[in-house]
This record gives C-alpha cells, sequence and structure tokens, in this order.
C-alpha cells in the first residue's frame, strides 16, 4: 500500500440514500487538485437471485433502493416482459406512467429539502428571520396559501424552542455559520419552513402509489401488467373480524381513482407554488455555483414515458456538451455499454482491464483495501465496491440534467420554454446548466414537466375504464410452461438519479443471469482502466474549501447528484454460481 | 451546561395537559397489552425524565424502513412526543457529515451513556472481518457493538436487521446476520416488515418514549399488540377464502370482484403482521386490496419460502 | 367472560380496601362481545357520578352500581375510541389535579396578584 496522502475525507456523506465515502486531494489553496469516490457497502443482491422465478426478480431488485422504491421494480419487470415478448395493455402502461411520474416528484421534493437544501440553507440564520418580511418574500415568488407571517413566526418559535432545549438533534454539529451560506435570514426562514411543510406533505402524495400497489415504500408490480385490478360495480365484499371499512373490491375503484386525482392536484400546486418558485429563488444567491462541479459533459438517457407518439423522454447521448448531435444508444450492443472494475473490489476472469457488456457480466467479489477500521482507502489501486460504467468508452452523467438537456436538444417545446424563461429570469446562459447548481435546477424543472403531464395519463385511463377497457395485466406468457427454453431481454427507464436498466437471462423458467446498470453506479463509479474519472470525481475537481474541516462545497456537488449508493452496489452475475474470494 | 428539557414540559408547551398525556399512555399501555398500573407509574416517572435520545445506525439496508418512518400519519399527542424525541443521529437526515456527524454520534453516546435509545436497520455482513459493509472506515459489525453497549434498549427495524433479510437471503454472499445474532445482553425489539408499516414504527418508538421499557413481544421478538394475528385474521377477503371464491388471475372476474388471492401466491395466512387491520398510507390500502398477494415480509426467511405466486399447500 | 371480569373486580375491591389502591381491567385487551359486554353492563349498573373530560379528545368516566368501580371511555381527538377500562379507585387517578400543576396555578395566581 503506497503512503496515504495529506488528503480530506468525508466519511460517511450524510443526507444520501446508503454509504459513500469522499476521499479529496487538496493543494495549498485547499482547492481540491483529485477526487476519489467510494462505495463502502456490498449486499451481493446479484448472487442472491440466480435461479429463482424470474417472475419474482422485481421484488428482489426494487430492495436494492427503498428511497426510488418504484424503479428497480419496474426496470425488472419490463425486462423480463422484454425476454418473453410480453406486450403489457394500455391501462397498465398508463398506470406504471403515472407511478413513475410521482416517483419523480415525491423524490426530487424529498431530495430538494431534506437531503440537499441544508448546504445551501443555514438553519440557524433562520432564527434572526422577520416573519413579515419572510412573508414578502414568499409571496413575491408564489401564490401559496401558507406564506403569511403567522405561519412564519409559527415555524420560527418552533426552531426557537428546538434550539434551546440544547439537544440539535439531525442539526448538530451542521456547518452553520460557514461562510460558505449566503441566505438572507428571511429566505432561510422560507426554506427551513418548507422543509417541515414538505414532510406533511410528501405523506399524503404517495397515497397514489397505494391505491395501485397497495403500500409505499416498495409498492407491488407484477410481470405482464399491474396487480390491481380495476373494480368498478360494488359488489358486496367480505368482511373479516377486524374489518373497519373501506371499498367493495379493490383499491382501484371510482374512490381509488379520485385519491390519484388529488394526489395529482396536490404534487403540481406543491411543485408551482413551492418547490420551483424555492429552487430559483435559492439559485439566484448562489450564481458562482452555476459556474463549477460539472462533471465529465458526457451524458446519457435510455428513454421512458411510453405512450402513442413514442417515449415522453427521448433516449440518446450527448457528448463534449454538443447539443447539436443526439447519438443514438442500444442497450444490446456489445460495445456500447459496458462495465470496467479497474479500481473497484471485484475480479473479472480475463483480468481487470477489459469492460464487459451487462449480459457477459460477472461478479466476484475481490476485496483489496485496508482492514477496517482504516484511515485512507489505498486509492492508487482499488477503492470502491462500485463499478465503472462506460459508453463507448467514454463516462457519462445521467439525471435529471442529463434528461433535460436531451428534452432540449430535441427540441422538446415546453421543455425549452421552461428552461430559457428560468435561465433568462437568473440572467444566466444556457452554458450555466454544466453545473453544480445547473444540476439542481434541471432537477426542479424537469419535475415540473412530469406533473404536469400526469394529468393526460389519468385522464385517457379514466376514458378507457368509461369505455369498458378494464383490461389490466396480460396473461399469456404468465405460465412457464409458455416460455422459451432460453430468453433474455433488457428493461429499462429513467429513474428520478438517471438512465436504469435491468438486462435478465432466463433457462428453463429460471433466472440464470441477472446484471442491472444503474444511476448512481454511472455517476459515483471510481476510475476506469484509462484513469478517466466518474462525474463525481471530475465534478468535485476545482472546488476550493473554504475550510477542510467542514466541507461544505464537496456536499452540494455531491448531493447536486442526488447520490442513491445502495443502488450503485448492486452488480448481478449473469455466469452464475458464487464465486467470492476476499485477498486483503 | 445545556437545559433539561423533559418531555412533559414540552408537551406543555405545545397545550398538551398531563391529563391529555396521561391518557394518551392508557390508550398506548391498553394497544400493547402493558398493565394499566404499570402505565401509570411510569407515565409519573416521565415528569422528570430528559427528552429521551435516539441513535439510528444503517447497516446494510436500503433506506426504505426510513422512508417509511416519514409516510407515519400520527397526530395528536403521539405526533407531539415523537417530535420530542432527540433524534441525535441519523444518516440519511443528519445535517452534518463525516467528522462532525461521527462527533455529534459520540457526544450522544457519552451524554445520554445508559439511557439512549439505539435503532437499526440494515443487516451485519460478519464475513471476511466485516468489510463488505464499513462507515467511516469501520466495520458495521463494530460499530453496533460500540453503540449497542451504553444502550438502555435496541429496536431492530425491518426485517434485514430483525431477521438478516434479503442480504441474508440463500447464498447470503456477505455473511449478513440479523442484531439479534450480535445484540444479546440489551432488551430488544424486532420490527419486521420490508418496510415496516409506518405507524408501527412510530407506535413502538412513542411506547418506548413513554414507558422506557419493552412491549409484550411474541417468541420472535416481535411486539404482540401488532404481530400478534395473520394478515389472513384480518383480511376483507376472508369471507371468500371460506366460500371457495379465488381470483386465478390478476384481472379475471374474481379479481375485479376482491376474491381471495390464496390461488395467485397469497401469503397472508402463514404472516404475522397488521397490514390489513392498519393498513398503509393513511389507510388508503394494503397489498391485498391493491390486488397482490401479501409477499410474507415479516416473516424469517420469507426471500427463501419458495415463490411469491406459488400457492401455499 | 362477563364472570371474570366480575371475579376480577371482586379481587380489586377486596385490595382497595385494605391497601388504598384498587387496579383496572382493560376491556380493549378481552374478547368482549357485545352480547358479553350488555350483560356486564346489565350486572354493573350505573352509579350517581358521571365525569366529563376535554383533554386530547373527551372521555367519560361513569360509576357504576358498584361504588368504587368506574366504567372508563377515552376518545382520541378525532373523536374515535381510544382506549376503555373498569377502573377500581376512589376516583379515576386522572381526575384530580397534579401536585406540580396546582403549584404551577399558584405560582401564576401570586404573579397575577403582584402587578
Amino acid at each position: 500500500m503506497s503512503a496515504p496522502r495529506q488528503r480530506v475525507v468525508v466519511d460517511p456523506v450524510t443526507r444520501i440514500e446508503g454509504h459513500l465515502r469522499i476521499e479529496a486531494e487538496t493543494d495549498a489553496e485547499g482547492r481540491i487538485t483529485r477526487a476519489y469516490s467510494a462505495g463502502t457497502m456490498v449486499r451481493g443482491i446479484e448472487l442472491i437471485l440466480q435461479g429463482r422465478d424470474p417472475r419474482d426478480a422485481w421484488a428482489y431488485t426494487q430492495r436494492i433502493c427503498g428511497v426510488c422504491t418504484l424503479v428497480h421494480g419496474i426496470a425488472s419487470v419490463r425486462a423480463v416482459e422484454a425476454a418473453l415478448g410480453i406486450a403489457i395493455p394500455p391501462n397498465a402502461q398508463l398506470i406504471r406512467n403515472l407511478m413513475i411520474a410521482a416517483q419523480h416528484v415525491h423524490d426530487h421534493v424529498m431530495h430538494f429539502y431534506h437531503l440537499h437544501a441544508l448546504d445551501w440553507v443555514d438553519v440557524v440564520s433562520a432564527l434572526k428571520a422577520d416573519p413579515g418580511r419572510t412573508a414578502e418574500l414568499a409571496r413575491s415568488v408564489s401564490k401559496w396559501p401558507k406564506s403569511t407571517p403567522g405561519h412564519f413566526a409559527d415555524m420560527q418559535r418552533r426552531l426557537k424552542g428546538f434550539v434551546e432545549s440544547g439537544q440539535l438533534g439531525i442539526f448538530a454539529n451542521g456547518y452553520w455559520g460557514h461562510p460558505g451560506y449566503r441566505l438572507p435570514p428571511e429566505a432561510n426562514l422560507m426554506a427551513v419552513a418548507h422543509y417541515i411543510e414538505a414532510l406533511a406533505w410528501q405523506r399524503d402524495v404517495v397515497k397514489l402509489h397505494a391505491v395501485f400497489g397497495g403500500k409505499n415504500p416498495h409498492p407491488n408490480l407484477v410481470v405482464g401488467g399491474v396487480p390491481c385490478a380495476v373494480s368498478l360495480e360494488a359488489e358486496p365484499r367480505g368482511r373479516g373480524p377486524g374489518f373497519r371499512g373501506g371499498r367493495p373490491a379493490t383499491a382501484l375503484d371510482a374512490d381509488g381513482l379520485q385519491t390519484v386525482r388529488e394526489a395529482i392536484r396536490s404534487m403540481r400546486e406543491f411543485v408551482d407554488e413551492v418547490y420551483l418558485p424555492d429552487a430559483l429563488a435559492i439559485a439566484a444567491h448562489y450564481k458562482d455555483w452555476f459556474r463549477q462541479g460539472e462533471g465529465v459533459g458526457n451524458f446519457l438517457c435510455f428513454g421512458d414515458f411510453p405512450g402513442a407518439g413514442g417515449m415522453r423522454i427521448p433516449a440518446g447521448a450527448i457528448l463534449d456538451r454538443d447539443l447539436a448531435t443526439v447519438h443514438p444508444v442500444d442497450l444490446e450492443a456489445e460495445g456500447e455499454i459496458q462495465e470496467f472494475v479497474a479500481h473497484a473490489w471485484y475480479a473479472y476472469r480475463d483480468g481487470k482491464e477489459r469492460g464487459l457488456h451487462p449480459y457477459r457480466g460477472e461478479t466476484e467479489f475481490a476485496y483489496t483495501g485496508p482492514r477496517p477500521p482504516y484511515e485512507h482507502l489505498d486509492v492508487e489501486r482499488d477503492y470502491s465496491w462500485i463499478k465503472s460504467p462506460r459508453w463507448k468508452g467514454r463516462p457519462m452523467e445521467v439525471g435529471p440534467l442529463a434528461r433535460v438537456l436531451l428534452l432540449y436538444a430535441r427540441g422538446h417545446e415546453s421543455a425549452r420554454a421552461l428552461v430559457d424563461a428560468s435561465l433568462r429570469r437568473l440572467g444566466l446562459p444556457l452554458e450555466a446548466l454544466y453545473s453544480t447548481m445547473g444540476r439542481t435546477a434541471a432537477r426542479a424543472l424537469e419535475t415540473k414537466l412530469f406533473a404536469d403531464a400526469m394529468p393526460g395519463w389519468l385522464d385517457a385511463l379514466t376514458a378507457n375504464i368509461e369505455a369498458g377497457d378494464l383490461r389490466t395485466f396480460e396473461e399469456r406468457r404468465w405460465d412457464p410452461t409458455t416460455w422459451p427454453k432460453r430468453a433474455r431481454g433488457a428493461g429499462f427507464m429513467e429513474a428520478p438519479r438517471g438512465a436504469l436498466a435491468h438486462w435478465v437471462a432466463i433457462e428453463d423458467g429460471r433466472i440464470a443471469g441477472y446484471q442491472t446498470v444503474v444511476p448512481s453506479t454511472w455517476n459515483a463509479g471510481p476510475r476506469d482502466a484509462a484513469g478517466r474519472e466518474g462525474p463525481y470525481e471530475a465534478a468535485l475537481k476545482g472546488h476550493r474549501l473554504a475550510d477542510a474541516k467542514r466541507p461544505l462545497e464537496i456536499l452540494r456537488t455531491i448531493h447536486s447528484f442526488d447520490p442513491c449508493i445502495a443502488c450503485a452496489v448492486h452488480v448481478l452475475d449473469t455466469e452464475g454460481g458464487e464465486r467470492v474470494r476476499v485477498q486483503a | 451546561m445545556d437545559r433539561q428539557d423533559t418531555l412533559i414540559d414540552r408537551l406543555a408547551r405545545h397545550g398538551v395537559t398531563r391529563r391529555a398525556f396521561l391518557k394518551y399512555c392508557a390508550t398506548l399501555a391498553s394497544l400493547m397489552a402493558l398493565p394499566p398500573a404499570a402505565a401509570r407509574a411510569m407515565a409519573e416517572a416521565l415528569a422528570k425524565a430528559e427528552r429521551p435520545s435516539v441513535i439510528w445506525l444503517s447497516f446494510q439496508e436500503c433506506t426504505g424502513c426510513t422512508e417509511s418512518l416519514t409516510r407515519s400519519h400520527t397526530h395528536g399527542v403521539e405526533a407531539l412526543i415523537l417530535e420530542s424525541l432527540s433524534l441525535d443521529y441519523h444518516h440519511t437526515l443528519q445535517a452534518a457529515s463525516g467528522e462532525a456527524a461521527e462527533r455529534a454520534r459520540e457526544a450522544a453516546m457519552k451524554r445520554h451513556a445508559g439511557r439512549y435509545l439505539l435503532v437499526v436497520d440494515g443487516s451485519i455482513p460478519v464475513k471476511d472481518g466485516g468489510v463488505y459493509s464499513t462507515f467511516a472506515g469501520i466495520s458495521n459489525l463494530d460499530l453496533l457493538l460500540e453503540a449497542a453497549r451504553d444502550a438502555a434498549a435496541v429496536v431492530a427495524v425491518g426485517t434485514c436487521a430483525a431477521f438478516g433479510g434479503l442480504p441474508a437471503a440463500k447464498p447470503n454472499p456477505t455473511g449478513a446476520v440479523p442484531v439479534a445474532e450480535i445484540v444479546r445482553d440489551k432488551p430488544l425489539i424486532n420490527v419486521p416488515g420490508c418496510p415496516p408499516i409506518p405507524e408501527v414504527i412510530t407506535g413502538v418508538l412513542a411506547h418506548w418514549l413513554v414507558f422506557r421499557t419493552p412491549p409484550a413481544l411474541d417468541r420472535l421478538g416481535r411486539p404482540r399488540a401488532f404481530y400478534g394475528d395473520t394478515v389472513h385474521d384480518h383480511c376483507y377477503r376472508l369471507p371468500f377464502y371460506f366460500q371457495g371464491k379465488y381470483a386465478k388471475s390478476f384481472d379475471d372476474e374474481g379479481a375485479r370482484k376482491g376474491w381471495c388471492l390464496y390461488e395467485l401466491g397469497c401469503k397472508g395466512p402463514v404472516t404475522r403482521n397488521a397490514c390489513a387491520r392498519m393498513k398503509w398510507n393513511g389507510a388508503t390500502s394494503f397489498p391485498v386490496e391493491s390486488g397482490h398477494g401479501c409477499l410474507g415480509c415479516s416473516e424469517p426467511g420469507f426471500w427463501d419460502a419458495g415463490g411469491f405466486y406459488r400457492p401455499m399447500s | 367472560m362477563a364472570a371474570a371480569v366480575l371475579k376480577e373486580l371482586e379481587r380489586l375491591l377486596e385490595r382497595l380496601l385494605r391497601l388504598g389502591q384498587g387496579g383496572s381491567v382493560d376491556l380493549g385487551s378481552l374478547p368482549l362481545g357485545s352480547a358479553d359486554r350488555d350483560a356486564l353492563q346489565t350486572r354493573l349498573g350505573r352509579g350517581e357520578v358521571e365525569i366529563l373530560l376535554e383533554a386530547g379528545g373527551h372521555s367519560r368516566l361513569l360509576e357504576t352500581g358498584l361504588p368504587g368501580v368506574w366504567w372508563v371511555q377515552h376518545h382520541d381527538e378525532t373523536g374515535a375510541p381510544a382506549a376503555e377500562s373498569l377502573d377500581v379507585s376512589w376516583v379515576p387517578p386522572i381526575v384530580p389535579a397534579h401536585p406540580d400543576d396546582v403549584r404551577a396555578g399558584l405560582e401564576g395566581l401570586k404573579r397575577k396578584k403582584d402587578c
């Protein structure tokens, strides 16, 4: 092991999903010269899936992540449907679109307030705010009815009671008073109030998932459609001993549709009147963050929201910021998507230098890192449980910024109008999007696009049901005896954190191989065999740390990607068999 | 020195009177099958107690349990009690990162030694010296041992922490084990489910915060109040089971009429959980009501039980 | 079932007379059918005292025909039934004012007088 250099270590990176460690080297001025991103937890879900019923796979893969709780389930059922040639009914497609869009809206709002906001918002400064002026500020950016002086005074009182109690809880040891915080006290109070409001809001809007999937987190899905049958006639229902009232037959009846409609209304209102205005108001105070934290300049989308007019979010790749050329992407092509393990704790049979397409993917644990407890990782060798995926050899950023750029490049009208108007308000050029704050702004902008698309899908679903089309499930090919001896397929989607795909190989009715390449693997992966950094690592370069003990700048950029590390450390073995080897 | 703030003080500031609090205690004691006299004595003792400190550690998990906690529809006194606990460390919600976060955890553990409640989600990989999950360079095993040493009690939230869950499913590549295999000398409450019902998590936490003693548990360490009966026992589709009316597909006539899902693989008859009684997300629905059989997610080994669509024989 | 409850009440009443401290029977935890309930109500009868409480939802405390046995019904903020028990005591312990609250009230009274 080489001698560790002088390094800033952030472990754990909090306010993310999962276990992430950042090590950064700084120069004499505190500027980051090199950064290393390490996933420090692995479960081996890949090995666990071997030999199981492919119709069950969605439930296992869904547990890769409980934050973006829907997405691995969707990618999984789509992969199995692709392998078996199953076309799902239009109603099932509409319901999945609604569930996916709801996941984006819920996830992005929670990310902004509960995981990201405290990088920009100084909670302690909010105590100095004037509630009356806070209400004025809030009303200048939106029509949200709660923006009254009394409401903000009440929130401030609660916050004060909390701080004065001496037990700060999750706010303890925050970087309060750090020179990097630049919001006036009133903007801080407004954001803190919305932090609390968003917590109550999110509880209600997930009812959309509960109607279609029975619960959230981890709603239920099914290969071939959706599990919840439509029940419009009120049959006398059974009453068990603990029966406490409810619907006649299934959750998807007229009442259920009304719950869904109300959830959509609430989502759109919150996005239009709270989230988007807050995001832009905060961004206006941090314009220097529109000039740093770019990443790799390459962007990738797999596309999502299928419908009559094709995918609402297009698939494609953008290279070196060139929006004039959108490259087509093929998930099946050997030479396009490959995963490397040159600096990850895995071994490949033909050596660590090669990249493997997911259909040929291998998973062999080969830990070479230090024995815990440790101070530093050996970044010259392997340093992460996350692999390094590449598209045609290049590191790619996935996520909201990639999607907004793709929509923009493809000339999507409402996306262009929204992006242009927002940038105009901030007085910034399009290039400003290639940055930490650009990523955060893109997330808010796309949330509005998805929320606005939802009523159309619900109307179409309701119209189908009224016209007598109740189909939600394709039964043909449910029975494994109807399956070919061998089949394989890829299922893809756009998860909140970016392009997600699962590859499945089926043999004799069982999973013979399963591989996932997930958003945070693209973004958080370590260097590849050629030494090219992943997006996190590239984005951190050049940041100047005002105070290495309080690395707020690192958190801003890492959180702008919205890490989901349990997702990133996935890896499913297509070859089968347990082959775990530990060297250290 | 920091001023100590008692639970009663905080409740009083929010306009909750002592009688309202005593009444809530009586309700909770009834729900948790606690002797009423004991409940009253403990409620009295609370007037002198400091705000309870909670340390939450996440190991091999997916954050679904934390997400579930945030979905809890509690109201009134219970909501205020939960608000009044001091969540001194929680990796997903903590403002500070890295060293500052770890210092906050250590300070809370020291200050509340012997009194804090340790909540764990996720399993603990013990194979190969614990290299499969670390945290600030420390293995999950070492961190759990350290944090459990001065805890008053431990709550294992979710099936991974309670029974090993998904990471421990065959072939258990990382040697994942539940909390119970590591912490043997502390009161342990298992709150399984993938994830557990939000109000079950908050109910168990509130119970601890109020009474500082575990509720009545079954032989698997689960609170009887929530895990005493099966999903099947309370299922609104149970009469169809007795009538022999079964859905055979996900959108046949039976599925649309809400018939029993037994033949589609429902594990409700062998799954002890409160889904059919308490339902999910503000009582909007629960898996069976939305057309999918129960996966059995609050039972040990449910991932290896033979397939979610295979009818129980 | 009603017989078992009556037996327990007998024990608790004896205890109250002997030690000055009774106890209570949690009706929520018993598998009482509506017939059992009616039988129990008829057997216990009504006493002279009815106490209404407004504290985090309303509560009704009814003295039964057996002095010292109180039928206690608590409802939560939304009006839903929250707990039900038979309390054996001189006065149900939730009713008397708590010394700390009396102390706080007295201090408040003195402060008001001073100004």
